[in-house]
């Protein structure tokens, strides 16, 4: 679980490998936006008022810092960062936040044919609990009269379209 | 003097009652959002921009200009009681604001920031009337060039000058930099960064970006912190107002802080976080009582809450007279500028005068309703913070994915938004500025713009950015943006460190 202590001082804390996580994911999508600015170029032309000149140098940007950042995270570590992020990292549970995440894509595909108001409700009273509430009855309440508030308020006054779902008829 | 006259019409526009009670709703509905903990003035804009589509430009921007001005307040409110500010530009104010509060303060720390917001954002707006038409004018005769040299400049001043490290702050600046590109090609029509797909030709809007740092990222944050980590809320009791010695310490650092934020804010250096931070430390250095700071020295909240509230002002300066917006905050009004098809620049004060002076008065009148409405209300505003956070993180997950929803309506953008969501909360945890990502998305596609019809004048010679004195002065600044704060900051940083030793 996160909340463990880190007992092996042979591996780096949680903390720091987040860094190089954080790294590698920064120079992963660096490679793609190079490769697809290689891409732009080539088709479209690299020179300075073609519209491959800029993707080029944000490519390019992105791979050096990305470089850089991952070396301050491993050979030359910036310490200041290595110990805010072990202090992030021990008061984040992890569990919560993968949740969320998958809660909200989940929310997103299910709005539309669920309705707002289902959707909405369903995920507020979800997520409230998972982010540790333990009052159901209270969490129901306020999603139901929530999704129901801003549905009607959205589509009566001020005219913003929100998809009506199983509810509509 | 013209402006007086411009001003004066500006004011009989905005005094109808229909305005002034939109000025007073929108003061509100921003104190209301703001003193939610995390969200900022940006975010708030960005949420209850639906708010304004039924409303005609004069009062969608009276109600904008509340808005901004209500959640300033309610950030400070967050910043003292529960020391979490929403934005950059309040982390100085958490400094002694909260302490403060812990002393059972809270009541003048709030008046402190709330006043000194007024009397600031009084010197900000007279600077505002007198420095923009001044700029439009001088902004006439800008070329493609010079444009791209500030926008250079913005970029490396935000890097450079806010957040701790210059490579972390470059990445985002690169990542703003790189979503600001996809879509369309506006020259050649090209797709680029689209990956396949079709909802990706128009762009990510800026709304999306703002909303998914800001909402989503901090919502993500609050949600996965709430079980591990105790937030201790400062009961609020005693006295509002300031007494005759409160008085008298606070009155030099809203003067000062007031210049500081307007200043700073009307240079391209992204908004309300330099400003706040030089007033703090100018306040530190200046202040008989040295000791007091970061215990809860009442300069400590006067001087940044000044400076915050003023720089908006200074933001509105190239805002309206260059069309380049340098915070957020900015960014969200331009955005809401375009909705009604209003392009700000050089021509806006000739094309659109009674908008500009409009909004200006209504700046005026912003500033007066948060101080008659909002500060004897306190106590109504501070019931918001016994709302369950868990809740409160929902509900904001909830609003923004409604914002963009009602923007766009797909399924692709809400998607993104869970994305620059994620990599907010990342960002977050690793100490990367947002500030830069947001200016790159922004002012990356008008920089390219301007840089391409510069070569495109010049046929392709670079030589043209460096024979123009303006835009070769404009880039050497730059320059020496960049290179001072690798050796001014390990100075100042000393000279902190033997203060603090100093004290203690």
């Amino acid at each position: 679980m996160t909340t463990e202590v880190e007992i092996d001082a042979g591996r780096p804390a949680r903390g720091t490998l987040g860094t190089r996580i954080a790294a590698v994911v920064i120079l992963m999508v660096a490679a793609v936006v190079l490769a697809d600015a290689i891409r732009i170029a080539t088709e479209g032309g690299f020179g300075p008022s073609q519209p491959g000149f800029f993707p080029l140098i944000v490519g390019v940007g992105l791979v050096v810092f990305g470089i850089a950042f991952l070396l301050r995270t491993t050979a030359m570590p910036d310490l200041p960062l290595r110990a805010q992020a072990q202090e992030e990292h021990a008061g984040t549970r992890w569990r919560t936040l993968w949740t969320a995440i998958i809660g909200l894509v989940a929310y997103a595909y299910l709005m539309d044919p669920l309705g707002y108001i289902i959707a909405t409700t369903v995920f507020f009273a979800a997520m409230s609990r998972v982010a540790g509430s333990r009052k159901w009855l209270r969490d129901v309440v306020v999603a139901v009269l929530f999704a129901t508030a801003v549905y009607f308020g959205f589509t009566e006054l001020l005219g913003v379209r929100l998809p009506a779902g199983l509810l509509g008829i | 003097m013209d402006v007086f006259v411009d001003l004066a019409n500006g004011f009989a526009n905005a005094f109808s009652l229909q305005y002034l009670l939109y000025a007073a709703v929108g003061v509100t509905i921003g104190t209301f959002v703001g003193v939610m903990p995390g969200i900022g003035p940006a975010l708030a804009l960005a949420l209850l921009l639906p708010l304004t589509y039924g409303f005609d430009p004069t009062g969608a921007l009276i109600i904008f200009a509340g808005i901004y001005y209500g959640s300033l307040y309610g950030g400070a409110i967050t910043s003292i009681l529960l020391n979490t500010p929403g934005e950059a530009g309040s982390v100085a104010t958490a400094i002694d604001g909260h302490p403060m509060a812990k002393n059972g303060r809270a009541g003048p720390a709030l008046a402190t920031a709330v006043m000194g917001s007024f009397f600031a954002g009084i010197i900000s707006t007279l600077g505002l009337t007198f420095l923009a038409p001044l700029v439009a004018n001088l902004a006439t005769s800008f070329q493609a060039t010079d444009y791209f040299a500030l926008m250079v400049l913005a970029f490396v001043s935000v890097t450079a000058l806010v957040g701790s490290s210059l490579i972390r702050g470059m990445i985002s600046l690169f990542l703003g930099l790189f979503v600001g590109l996809i879509g369309l090609d506006f020259l050649t029509g090209q797709q680029r960064f689209t990956f396949g797909s079709p909802q990706l030709l128009g762009g990510v809007d800026v709304i999306i970006i703002v909303i998914g740092l800001f909402a989503i990222g901090e919502a993500l944050y609050g949600l996965a912190k709430l079980q591990l980590t105790k937030e201790e809320t400062v009961e609020f009791s005693g006295r509002i107002w300031l007494n005759k010695a409160e008085r008298k310490r606070v009155w030099k650092p809203w003067i000062r802080g007031g210049l500081l934020g307007f200043t700073f804010g009307s240079m391209p250096t992204g908004g309300s976080e330099v400003p706040t931070f030089l007033s703090y430390n100018l306040e530190k250095r200046l202040s008989k009582h040295k000791h007091e700071f970061g215990k809860g020295a009442i300069e400590g909240i006067a001087g940044p809450e000044a400076a915050n509230n003023a720089s908006f002002s200074g933001v509105l300066v190239p805002l309206l007279t260059l069309g380049i917006p340098t915070s957020a905050t900015a960014a969200i009004i331009l955005h809401a500028f375009q909705i009604y098809n209003i392009q700000p620049g050089p021509q806006l004060f000739e094309t659109s005068p009674d908008l500009v002076w409009t909004l200006v008065a209504s700046l005026f009148i912003g500033n007066v309703m948060l101080l008659v409405i909002n500060l004897p209300l306190v106590k109504v505003w501070i019931k918001i913070l016994a709302i369950p956070k868990t809740l409160l993180y929902t509900g904001i997950l909830v609003f923004g994915i409604l914002g963009v929803y009602s923007i766009s309506g797909s399924l692709v953008e809400v998607l993104i938004v869970c994305i620059i969501g994620v990599a907010g909360f990342f960002m977050r945890v690793y100490d990367f500025p947002v500030a830069p990502a947001i200016l790159g998305s922004i002012l990356g596609p008008m920089m390219e713009t301007q840089l391409r019809r510069a070569l495109s004048i010049s046929q392709g010679d670079f030589s043209v950015f460096f024979t123009r004195p303006l835009t070769v002065g404009i880039l050497i600044v730059a320059v020496l943006i960049l290179v001072l704060p690798s050796v001014l900051p390990k100075l100042m940083r000393k000279r902190a460190d033997v203060d603090r030793v100093g004290a203690e």
